[in-house]
């Protein structure tokens, strides 16, 4: 692709989503940014051998799950739980759900303005300080399990209500 | 419709609770299931974009922050402090969505005063030059639009629509805050260091000079040594410096300098030279992909280094003192072929600085042993070379480099640190070196004896010790946290010492092949609390030892000391 400054653009569109995918193979924060900056560093430098006509976001975790296999393989401590087989069943999913990504991101937004303060404070441990979910129960002043079942309350009504705002948008179109 | 079950191997595996064994669950679910693996997808969508959401709002945060203290102090010592001796400073901070007006055609001021070609204008042409009084700001629509917020003694150029550009600022020195309108085309702000892009988002950009009392004006902002300071907010920008572009994302700084000063971009890599030349040198490369062989060019201005036996105290980082290899200059016959060099070198393959690694005689297997890093090679891809890498263990200076302290302190007990395996490849395994912690009960020229307990009793044990042991202490640097606030941190790190750094009574690990000869000694860092002035105390051994004067009556063999309990401590 020689048009390097619309290759940026490309690269920094699907960044999130990128982003996302090895987060959700390396759960390590180091190691994901690290995969991330050498995913992000081969694209670049392979963005002559890029297909216009592919998706971007597909061709990118393509790359990025076989930097994630090639890490694997060469270090056995590489922070990441799944075999290859899973790693490849992941890269499927995301590459079905794709489409939908950007819709349930906006929607994501205007759910996360709704989101009561004491909820927003709790991610805002997690995500923003980037605790762990033990260390969101200390700072917070409740039981481990206490803190993770509040998390996961919180994303479960985040999920639903990107999942309302999706339908009716749906319904309104 | 996701099963229970698997809705909480998904929030346990994304919340980092989820067992080994659960995490072998969910990925067998994954594979056989298309809608877990889907559930998977979006929930790790969620979880990152929460990520990413919530560092966007810190990372605003503390640009904001970065901003105000630029701000606060711009005219006096912090910003003369930040840009050195900087001509000029500017500041580009992404910031978020501001609703603005429907653009107007041209640039009109909303607030303040602003001359144009020497007169009061409420209306600028584009490509017409604007000054701002040195008395007050200025706020001006841009014709798409966007928003400028000058500050005084500004003047700049509002070219509009061009060369492709939706808007192009030429800002020649002063200051201003800009508040760009989303809309097609690319906004960019062009300055003497180098141009700011923004990358299809909204964006507020801050030009502000480190002494703007000089008097220079113009011609002050086309001085070398002039700063581009960027910080982003949100979104991205980029920065394109001369030849070099970069690109920053959310909360992300970075200074840049002007292309007259920036030196070439070069990298280091290290390994054994197979050929030196009379105008190059090769280098072979060893890593876990295989070997590889570089050939670099070795010029007039190229300059050598040898590791000498001797050490040198410098300063680091935050003037904490550490000990270094001693080097001295060399020539091009002083490089020999299989002896391992760390080269620095430019993009095009011209070696400015070569370091020729020293020989240890101890090593059987390799040289990495015996060579201390004096600079930080990178590894690259994956492919650098792995005895370079060796040294840097005990480097002592490096940043977050923790020295992992194992209890207990039996014969064969080893501090991480020490991991001869992973450290001393095919020399150490040839040796098979042995680890020995003990308590220093005498240092000599040519040996040192250690008194170790364990299980089965007590007893001393005596080392060959000559200029090729290593020594590394085990110490603490004072780290500040960045931004406002914060006490700072103490960190752990390991200097690199000498046989005189060793004390009598000093605790310590003794790494030695099995005739007794030292490779390296390790020393703990005694547990007494610590107090100000750790940096006096990590460059002076003794006073460390004076806190504890338990420990300096161990030396004796009087009484023997009380090894296991010290061991515990540290446990």
């Amino acid at each position: 692709m020689a048009d390097r400054d619309a290759f940026l653009m490309l690269l920094l569109q699907n960044e999130p989503d990128l982003r996302a995918f090895i987060g959700s193979l390396v759960r390590d924060r180091e190691a994901r940014e690290d995969v991330f900056q050498e995913v992000a560093l081969t694209l670049w430098q392979q963005a002559d051998r890029y297909d216009p006509r592919r998706p971007f976001g597909a061709w990118a975790r393509g790359v990025a799950a076989n930097k994630v296999l090639q890490r694997r393989h060469q270090d056995k401590r590489f922070p990441i739980a799944f075999p290859p087989e899973t790693i490849l069943a992941v890269l499927d999913a995301f590459d079905r759900t794709e489409a939908e990504a950007p819709s349930r991101l906006e929607a994501l937004r205007h759910c996360l303005a709704q989101l009561p303060e004491k909820a927003r404070q709790l991610l805002a441990l997690r995500y923003e300080q980037g605790l762990t979910v033990k260390e969101v129960a200390e700072r917070s002043s409740r039981t481990l399990d206490a803190a993770y079942q509040a998390l996961c309350r919180i994303r479960t009504a985040l999920e639903d209500c990107v999942r309302r705002r999706l339908a009716a948008a749906r319904e309104g179109a | 419709m996701l099963q229970p079950r698997d809705r909480e191997l998904l929030a346990k595996y994304l919340d980092g609770l989820a067992s080994e064994a659960e995490a072998a669950e969910l990925a067998r679910r994954l594979q056989a299931d298309p809608g877990c693996a889907r559930a998977f997808a979006e929930a790790s969508r969620l979880d990152a974009w929460l990520d990413d959401h919530f560092r966007q709002e810190k990372g605003a945060g503390d640009a904001r922050a970065f901003i105000q203290r630029l701000q606060g102090h711009r005219t006096r010592r912090r910003i003369a402090f930040l840009v050195a001796s900087a001509a000029a400073a500017l500041l580009i901070v992404l910031a978020p969505a501001l609703w603005l007006r429907p653009a107007a055609p041209t640039n009109r001021v909303l607030a303040g005063k602003v001359l144009a070609e020497g007169a009061e204008a409420e209306t600028i042409p584009y490509g017409t030059r604007i000054a701002v009084p040195p008395d007050a700001t200025a706020v001006i629509r841009l014709g798409d639009g966007s928003r400028a917020t000058l500050d005084p003694s500004t003047t700049a150029i509002l070219h509009g629509p061009s060369n492709g550009l939706r808007q192009l600022v030429e800002l020649a020195s002063g200051g201003g805050a800009f508040q760009v309108k989303k809309a097609n085309g690319r906004f960019q702000v062009r300055t003497p260091v180098g141009s700011v892009t923004v990358l299809g988002t909204e964006f507020s950009v801050k030009l502000l000079p480190p002494g703007h009392d000089d008097g220079k004006g113009d011609e002050g902002m086309r001085a070398k040594g002039m700063l581009l300071a960027v910080a982003v907010l949100t979104g991205a920008v980029q920065v394109q410096v001369g030849e070099r572009t970069v690109v920053l994302g959310v909360g992300q700084s970075q200074v840049f300098a002007g292309d007259e000063e920036r030196g070439p971009v070069t990298t280091r890599i290290s390994g054994e030279l197979t050929n030196v030349g009379t105008d190059s040198i090769t280098i072979l490369q060893r890593g876990d992909s295989g070997e590889r062989s570089k050939t670099l060019a070795v010029t007039a201005q190229t300059r050598i280094v040898i590791e000498s036996d001797q050490t040198e105290e410098v300063r680091g980082e935050g003037g904490v003192p550490v000990y270094r290899v001693k080097l001295v200059d060399g020539t091009l016959a002083d490089l020999k072929t299989g002896r391992r060099v760390t080269v620095t070198c430019t993009e095009d393959g011209k070696a400015t600085l070569i370091v020729l690694h020293r020989v240890a005689p101890r090593r059987e297997g390799g040289e990495g042993e015996g060579t201390p890093r004096v600079e930080k090679p990178r590894r690259e891809g994956g492919e650098g070379d792995r005895e370079g890498d060796k040294p840097r263990r005990e480097g002592g200076d490096r940043e977050g480099e923790k020295p992992r302290r194992e209890g207990g302190d039996s014969e064969g007990d080893r501090p991480a640190v020490e991991k001869p395996r992973r450290e001393g490849g095919e020399g150490d395994r040839g040796t098979k070196s042995k680890i020995t912690t003990g308590v220093l009960t005498a240092v000599r020229a040519d040996s040192i004896a250690v008194r170790v307990g364990g299980e089965r009793g007590e007893g001393s044990q005596t080392f060959a010790v000559d200029s090729a042991t290593k020594v590394g202490i085990e110490g603490e640097r004072i780290e500040r946290p960045l931004g406002e606030g914060g006490d700072p941190v103490r960190r752990p790190t390991i200097l690199t010492g000498t046989l005189a750094s060793l004390k009598v009574g000093q605790r310590v690990s003794v790494m030695a092949t099995p005739d007794g000869k030292a490779l390296r000694i390790f020393v703990f860092r005694p547990p007494t609390p610590r107090r100000e002035g750790e940096g006096d105390r990590e460059r002076k051994p003794p006073r460390r030892e004076g806190v504890k004067p338990r420990r300096e009556g161990e030396g004796g063999d009087r009484k023997p000391p009380a090894v296991k309990e010290g061991g515990g401590d540290r446990g």
